[in-house]
């Protein structure tokens, strides 16, 4: 025995105690991970597509959006912008919403016509048509029910809006935010109505036509938002030979893909992250997965503190599994009916 | 501690869990309502008469001669007064149609109104009313035995005159159930008949088709080919409506092909969107249902629901469907499905009744719903031979009951022939379509002398969290019912059949009609004091405006005067009540066309949502709502709420401007 042995067996010891307690600790890791697994379920998140950039996903301009979303509410409202040069289209388009907001509606309209016919492109100004030809068919479908009519009254000028102007203005100039808005249209259209007759064609209009887009814009994160929405939205007991079509996990994979996509590029408002985390455990939610559906669900409640997704997302948290599709269709059901916030105003993305 | 201790802590411990584990003593439960039973007082107490068929079939002639007392509630006479049509199904026997007086009492004026009938070759097992050409009044579809099925017109004067030929209703064969719904929502009632016996069979010795007449048959195998899979039942008809007085048979287009051995069709909209399903229960093989795919399909069609196992039906529905009916029990907003079935534990038949609680269905199934049978977990799924049942609230109190009839064949107690059925049952070499290898039934009873059930659902029953585990696991909410009959004064043994829900005095409690196999019929006048506190109600009487069509997308809808398949979800507190007005659902049985609404302690429902077929919704909120508590309010498609004018003649039907319009 070296002089050397003594000393060596405290260094043992220590070793094992040390090695006992990483053990004790890797399992109580181990423990703890598939209780949470089990509780919260896995995040199951698809992979963002390689070669995905901020301009590629429509992310990349967001306070430019931000900007002229700022300026169009400031000139329609009668105050200055602070200090953006208004271009014509801009000026125009603000003109005829402030009309609008006088109840010179049908000149008003005509004139954010004009204005976006200037900027066929522009997400804000096309955005900005759509919400206010929304909010006048609305006021319209309103006055009809006050009035205990029999038919749905609308004016000639507004019968066929925004899907005319906007069919035109992409056909004459083609581009994502063109096909995007006229894809949105279509979700106006079922926010609007409420028969299952007009929200089942609308519906399959709108994915059509966003479908269509993403062959040519892949990583088109509005479009894909858009799609996944209208897959989400599609109600649960419809019966119908379009569903048969459609992936069972089509939602979740959409908004899946905008998740991840918009952790890869970075940069946007919690408010937008939280949105997407929200939409995206309600699909899974439909999909029959509530645990995983919880787990975003508390992502969501993580990114934002904002008081009504906060309250949306506790009451998602008081529903059983056996009623969470049910409660879940009631809700979003609810939230299409809310028309102050449009579910189709793309806003969200700039606010 | 000592040992006495001991034992005495361990024996205070087991009287406590005993007490704490045992369920409610439900014959100690005030039902919260009493009944009396006023038939022979009222004069409607109607002597049904079975049919009488050929000799050749002695041996089992009391099994074969079990069903075709009936009853429908209508308003036939637009007094605002429900009145009831009861069926007699012996030869010569004629039917009953009595009027309600409006003191209490009713005459029978079947004869002079042109629908005695009277059996003159078969027998008539079931009727309904439906306002098929809407004038405003109630039409009569009758459905035989043996006979062509008949169809009413009613000319607005009291009095029918028989339109079977010019509207080619008329199908021969053993039509068993009927209803009336508008199936593709064009503002005409159709009309759905479910067949029990097949019309024709095929000769023996010549294989050529040739009509099965019971009262000559050619042959003895006249009856289901299994006892759990049969599929040689009746056709399956849908009449539609073409709106000029004619219908036409679509029921191969539509989709409903099964021939079932039916017994009871119901229409509603199970999936909530906004199209009527269909709801056949077949006795001896699964029931059928059917979702409409109205909502993406122009015409619409049926589509039969069909789990992902190849299983068809509602679920593992045990084979003996007899009723239907649909409410929404569990206050989720889809309508659930009752149907009766046979539960006769000393001969180790345990099945029951079901009560399927609609609910979604997370593996994307057709309609995206599922349903589970939630009866016996639930305490609603002891009703013996079941036959007739319908949901209701009967004490007012805001959540629905179900009131379920039964018993078979009555007779010598001493001698069951149950022994004798599930030996058969049990042997191969027997053959169940050949009425010959039946053994002799003779005077021996089967399930007969039933007290019928009150199941009453329990206030407590949200509160007490009646939380059991599903088939696939994880916990479902049930509601929780006491079987209370006798306590509520319903103890009559006679072999109940129909029964037509309906409040003739229109006071606001529920009475029951209760047409009786080969027994007089029985009319239980609910003594409920309605109106006070934590009885409150609202009725409501719904007139659809077909004159006024309403385009979708392209597509027009109307609603039909008599407005079947609207539906009505009042708001009272966190909960909403659901109904949907029905064209005649369940085994021989048609309850009134006006919707009851309890409300228990609720004076002010805050809402009212009335979503019609045309695809209008109309809203009622606050003040206009509350002012129709306690009484039976008028709503015209389009119009505002008229509290107080839905038991009147007022409430006929469509405006007198509109009226007249009969093709």
């Amino acid at each position: 025995m070296s002089a050397s042995e003594p000393a060596a067996e405290p260094v043992r010891r220590a070793r094992r105690r040390n090695l006992t307690l990483f053990a004790a600790g890797a399992a109580i890791f181990a423990v703890i991970t598939v209780i949470a697994v089990r509780r919260g379920g896995l995040l199951d998140l698809p992979a963002a597509p390689p070669g995905v950039t901020a301009e590629s996903a429509g992310l990349a301009n967001l306070n430019e959006l931000t900007t002229r979303g700022r300026a169009l509410e400031a000139l329609a409202s009668g105050q200055r912008s602070d200090g953006t040069p208004a271009d014509s289209a801009l000026v125009q388009t603000a003109a005829g919403l402030a009309a609008i907001r006088r109840d010179d509606s049908e000149h008003g309209l005509a004139m954010m016509r004009t204005g976006l016919g200037l900027a066929p492109c522009d997400l804000v100004l096309g955005n900005g048509y759509r919400m206010a030809v929304l909010q006048l068919r609305r006021a319209n479908l309103a006055g009809a029910a006050r009035r205990q009519t029999l038919a749905g009254q609308m004016p000639a000028w507004l019968e066929h809006e925004p899907i005319a102007t906007l069919e035109r203005l992409h056909a004459e100039h083609p581009c994502r935010e063109t096909a995007l808005q006229l894809a949105l249209a279509w979700v106006d259209e079922l926010i609007l109505f409420g028969a299952l007759e007009i929200k089942a064609p609308a519906n399959v209009e709108s994915v059509h036509q966003l479908t269509e887009l993403l062959r040519q814009e892949p990583m088109y994160v509005p479009a894909l938002f858009g799609r996944g929405l209208n897959y989400l939205n599609r109600p649960a007991r419809l019966l119908w030979r379009e569903g048969i079509k459609t992936a069972p996990d089509a939602a979740s994979h959409d908004l899946g893909l905008c998740v991840a996509i918009g952790r890869r590029v970075g940069g946007a408002p919690p408010q937008l992250v939280a949105t997407l985390a929200l939409a995206l455990g309600d699909a899974f939610a439909k999909e029959g997965h509530p645990e995983r559906a919880r787990s975003w669900w508390q992502i969501a409640g993580n990114t934002s503190r904002d008081p009504a997704l906060t309250d949306s997302i506790r009451r998602r948290f008081g529903w059983r599994d056996d009623e969470v599709l049910d409660r879940l269709e009631t809700e979003l059901a609810s939230r299409m009916l809310d028309l102050d916030h449009p579910l189709s105003d793309l806003s969200f993305m700039w606010r | 501690m000592s040992p006495f201790v001991r034992v005495a802590v361990m024996l205070l411990a087991l009287t406590a869990g005993s007490i704490w584990l045992r369920p409610h003593a439900s014959a100690a439960l005030d039902p919260g309502v009493r009944f009396e039973e006023i038939a022979t007082r009222a004069g409607c107490s109607h002597l049904h008469s079975p049919v009488e068929l050929s000799p050749r079939f002695a041996n089992i002639m009391p099994w074969l001669v079990s069903v075709g007392a009936a009853v429908a509630g209508a308003d036939f006479d637009g007094d605002g007064r429900t009145d009831f049509y009861c069926t007699n199904s012996g030869r010569g026997q004629p039917n009953a149609l009595y009027r309600n007086r409006g003191d209490g009492t009713f005459e029978d004026v079947a004869a002079p109104a042109g629908v005695a009938c009277g059996n003159p070759e078969g027998g008539c097992v079931h009727a309904v009313f439906g306002d098929i050409d809407n004038d405003g009044d109630a039409d009569l579809f009758v459905a035989k035995w043996g006979e062509a099925n008949q169809l009413f017109l009613n000319r607005g004067d009291g009095t029918f005159s028989d339109d079977t030929g010019r509207a080619g209703v008329g199908g021969w064969g053993y039509a068993n159930a009927a209803t009336f719904v508008d199936y593709d929502r064009d503002g005409w009632l159709d009309l759905l008949v479910g067949n029990y016996f097949a019309d024709s069979l095929a000769d023996a010795s010549t294989g050529k088709m040739q009509r099965s007449n019971l009262w000559d048959p050619v042959t003895t195998r006249v009856m289901h080919n299994t006892f759990t899979h049969a599929d040689n039942g009746g056709r399956t008809l849908l009449y539609h409506n073409l709106g000029n007085g004619h219908f036409t048979d679509v029921a191969v287009e539509c989709g409903l092909l099964f021939r079932g051995w039916t017994l009871a069709a119901g229409a509603a909209d199970l999936n909530n969107d906004g199209w009527p399903d269909l709801y056949l229960a077949n006795d001896f093989g699964p029931d059928e249902l059917y979702l409409n795919t109205g909502a993406t399909e122009n015409p619409p069609r049926f589509e039969r629901v069909v789990d992902t196992s190849g299983h068809p039906g509602i679920g593992d529905d045990w084979w003996k469907g007899m009723n239907v009916d649909f409410g929404d029990v569990d206050g989720n907003g889809f309508l659930d499905v009752y149907v009766t079935n046979i539960l006769a534990r000393r001969y180790k038949t345990d099945e029951g009744n079901m009560l399927w609680l609609n609910l979604a269905d997370p593996k994307g199934g057709p309609g995206g719903r599922s349903f589970w049978n939630a009866a016996r977990a639930s305490g609603a799924d002891d009703g013996g031979w079941g036959w007739g049942a319908k949901f209701l609230d009967a004490n007012n109190d805001g959540l629905l009951d179900i009131f379920a009839l039964n018993g078979f064949v009555s007779g010598d107690p001493e001698h069951t022939y149950w022994y004798d059925l599930q030996e058969m049952v049990t042997q191969t070499k027997n053959n169940a379509a050949d009425t010959a290898d039946w053994p002799p039934m003779g005077n021996r009873d089967l399930s007969g002398y039933e007290p019928s059930r009150l199941f009453v659902q329990l206030a407590d029953g949200e509160d007490a969290a009646r939380e059991v585990a599903g088939e696939q696991g994880g916990a479902r909410h049930v509601p929780h019912f006491a079987e209370v009959a006798a306590a509520a004064g319903i103890t009559d043994v006679l072999n109940g059949r129909g029964v037509a829900v309906n409040d003739f005095d229109a006071d606001g409690a529920l009475d029951l009609f209760v047409a009786n196999q080969s027994a007089p019929s029985l009319l239980y006048h609910s003594l409920l004091k309605t109106g006070g506190p934590g009885r409150h109600w609202l009725g409501l009487s719904l007139a659809g405006r077909p004159d006024e069509p309403n385009t979708v997308d392209g597509r027009r809808f109307a609603s039909t005067a008599s407005a079947v398949g609207t539906r009505v979800e009042v708001t009272v507190g966190p909960r909403c009540l659901v109904q949907e007005v029905s064209g005649g659902t369940g085994f021989a049985s048609q309850s009134e066309l006006r919707l009851h609404f309890g409300l228990g302690t609720v004076d002010r429902p805050e809402r009212m949502v009335v979503r019609w077929p045309s695809g209008r919704v109309q809203t009622f909120e606050g003040p206009a709502v509350a002012a129709c508590v306690d009484g039976y309010a008028r709503l015209v498609e389009g119009t505002p709420l008229e509290p107080g004018q839905g038991a009147s003649a007022a409430a006929k039907g469509m405006p007198a401007a509109t009226r007249g319009d009969t093709p």
